[in-house]
């Protein structure tokens, strides 16, 4: 059984300009520890996806979903009170630019101590104390910070973003939930710093079997780490499939936009040459087009696209285009 | 957090210089200065010398060193200013909160209304309305004065509910009573103000720490709102709004002086007005400097104190270095 079933979950946003579909029918599936990527460009709705699944959301926020399920908690029914519950045992989130995300008048060894659950405390109440301590202490343990001293009685701003992020997952790892969103964990960070956080990720799944759900807009650094990638783009999903699948092989041309844009060094470069991307920018939401929203930049799109495509599924690999690309003739059935 | 602490204790004393040789001038044009020989600026030093030593002249009218009658006088209106202080943070802090909370809410409106009217009453008016009501239709809580005059309470702190301590076991359960029931209308009246600016600070420091990140990432760890405000906003959001809540310390000052004629309270306010009434100039001036040191070292103090509790204080002084 899935850990994570989203079946068609559409959210809608008010503004001033009337409703809008910021995500339209999305649906998503994990398997238990499992790292899935879920990939798009800034203001694809992939982050409202991510607050959407721990309830952290707007009353301007209308969230409608077929199903919606954590292992057996339907998160669409709960309480107030019992999400909160989920919170931290079952599911927990980190975040972009960490160091904003703790508190900064209160030392990180507090706040770790404050994430720690007390209902698998060992010994009589005496203990309590001391006991979240070591805790906290071999928490940070576990995320690769050694001068844990130091840390614990630091203030946020007086850490580095990386030892922020350590930090972070130290809270988020410390109700062992099942699942983790991870929202952009590494932007704004050096190149040696994300890969750490990023490899500790890897290290966290492999060791606790942590599902890992994990946000970027950076194709090429996750296919490495990712065994599931979804591509998303203006609320819509348009390519799921298993890494190799959907990077070696991708369908749906804004993937393969996606990943041609990135520079390869292998073959030399003409001097001041442009990267190659897609024509126009991401609309605004007020002003989506009808049918595939991809229609209007798409180097491919035809008349047909003005409807929207449908998910096709091919060996596992599923993805959303009327004229998909790296595809044998005989698949692209003749409608 | 030393430098930060020489550079305000600096700020106290130049200041303190400053009211000083105002006042300084104020008494060269007054022909009541004794002359000393010398020049302005050994006459000034002198005259600062003096003041630091507590000798701030002799009343022309009662006869009294100014010292001895300020050090009679002014634990009264401390006592009425904390009072009122105190009470404004019990209400004020709540409220502040809340409509801090309720951002684009009706809550949030009512009580920023409320606020503006509390603002906006004059203090005297406000005073005569509670006595005429409370006091003279209802009897609930006495007209004026400080305790009632058949206790003879000793002066030995000056505040009231301290020197009680020096009474006789029964009698002092009885004089902290009419202690408390005399302090109650002048404290209620006097903390309006306070009260009003306590809960607009909060509220928009308190909004604009809502929004902040670490509050959505504290709601996504499955605190509830009520810890989340306790635990991670409230002392993010009251420190900053600390040091200008200090500075009005002297505008309560101000309002207790006007209040102490209405109440009757044997304060620095009404011993100022009747010093002013009789053109007792050396009362004037012992009681203006009194008071400007005053607000001058609790504004320190408050900032001194908020860079103790607030490490996001300390990091800004660290931050101008």
């Amino acid at each position: 059984m899935a850990l994570l079933d989203i079946r068609n979950l559409t959210i809608e946003i008010d503004t001033p300009t009337g409703k809008v579909k910021a995500v339209d029918r999305v649906s998503l599936t994990m398997a238990e520890g499992e790292i899935k990527a879920l990939v798009g460009e800034s203001g694809s709705g992939k982050s409202l996806i991510a607050k959407a699944l721990l309830g952290v959301t707007k009353p301007s926020w209308t969230i409608k979903a077929d199903r919606m399920r954590l292992g057996d908690v339907d998160l669409l029914q709960l309480t107030t009170k019992q999400r909160r519950k989920v919170l931290g045992h079952e599911i927990a989130m980190i975040f972009q630019e960490p160091s904003s995300c703790l508190d900064p008048s209160e030392e990180v060894g507090k706040q770790i101590e404050e994430a720690i659950p007390c209902h698998n405390i060992k010994g009589g109440f005496w203990r309590r104390f001391q006991w979240r301590k070591k805790q906290a202490q071999a928490l940070l343990h576990k995320v690769g910070v050694k001068d844990h001293h130091k840390v614990m009685r630091s203030y946020p701003y007086e850490l580095s973003d990386g030892l922020c992020q350590k930090v972070m997952i130290a809270m988020a790892i410390a109700g062992q939930p099942k699942l983790l969103v991870a929202d952009e964990p590494t932007t704004a960070m050096e190149v040696t710093t994300a890969s750490q956080i990023l490899r500790l990720l890897h290290k966290l799944n492999k060791l606790n079997n942590t599902a890992i759900l994990l946000i970027s807009h950076d194709l090429n650094t996750l296919s490495d780490l990712a065994d599931t990638i979804s591509v998303i783009y203006c609320g819509q999903m348009v390519e799921v499939g298993r890494s190799e699948q959907v990077v070696g092989n991708s369908h749906h041309p804004y993937t393969n936009a996606l990943l041609s844009s990135a520079p390869k060094f292998s073959q030399p470069f003409d001097r001041k040459a442009l990267l190659p991307g897609l024509p126009g920018s991401i609309p605004a939401l007020q002003h989506l087009p009808i049918g595939c929203r991809l229609g209007p930049r798409c180097p491919k799109a035809q008349r047909k696209c003005v409807t929207q495509p449908k998910l096709k599924k091919v060996k596992g690999h599923q993805y959303a285009c009327h004229y998909p690309l790296n595809i044998e003739k005989k698949v692209t059935v003749n409608g | 957090m030393l430098r930060y602490f020489i550079r305000r204790i600096n700020l106290l004393v130049i200041t303190f210089l400053i009211i000083n040789l105002i006042a300084f001038f104020f008494q060269k044009n007054q022909t009541i200065f004794i002359e000393t020989d010398g020049n302005w600026l050994s006459q000034y030093l002198v005259f600062v010398w003096n003041n630091l030593n507590g000798d701030l002249g002799v009343s022309s009218i009662t006869g009294k060193p100014v010292f001895d009658e300020l050090i009679s006088f002014l634990p009264a209106t401390l006592e009425l200013c904390f009072s009122a202080f105190l009470l404004s943070f019990i209400v004020g802090i709540p409220l502040g909160t809340l409509a801090g909370i309720y951002h684009q809410h009706w809550i949030r409106n009512l009580i920023l209304s409320v606020t503006m009217v509390g603002y906006s009453i004059p203090v005297f008016w406000l005073a005569l309305l509670l006595v005429m009501n409370s006091s003279l239709l209802l009897g609930w809580f006495p007209v004026s004065g400080r305790y009632d005059l058949l206790l003879e309470i000793p002066q030995i702190t000056g505040f009231g509910i301290i020197d009680v301590m020096w009474l006789e076991p029964q009698a002092r359960w009885p004089a902290l009573m009419s202690i408390v029931s005399h302090l109650a209308l002048p404290t209620l009246v006097l903390a309006v103000v306070p009260t009003t600016e306590v809960i607009r600070q909060l509220s928009n420091s308190m909004a604009k720490v809502m929004s902040e990140n670490y509050i959505k990432a504290a709601a996504t760890k499955g605190l509830s709102k009520w810890q989340i405000v306790t635990r991670h906003a409230l002392h993010n959001a009251l420190p900053p709004i600390l040091p200008s809540l200090g500075l009005q310390f002297g505008n309560v000052l101000t309002m207790a002086m006007v209040l102490e004629v209405v109440f009757a309270w044997p304060g620095i306010g009404r011993w100022l007005i009747s010093s002013i009434y009789q053109q007792d100039y050396v009362a004037i001036q012992g009681g203006m400097l009194a008071v400007a040191t005053l607000v001058i070292i609790t504004f320190v103090l408050t900032d001194l104190f908020t860079a103790l509790i607030h490490p996001l204080r300390r990091r800004e002084v660290y931050a101008q270095h």
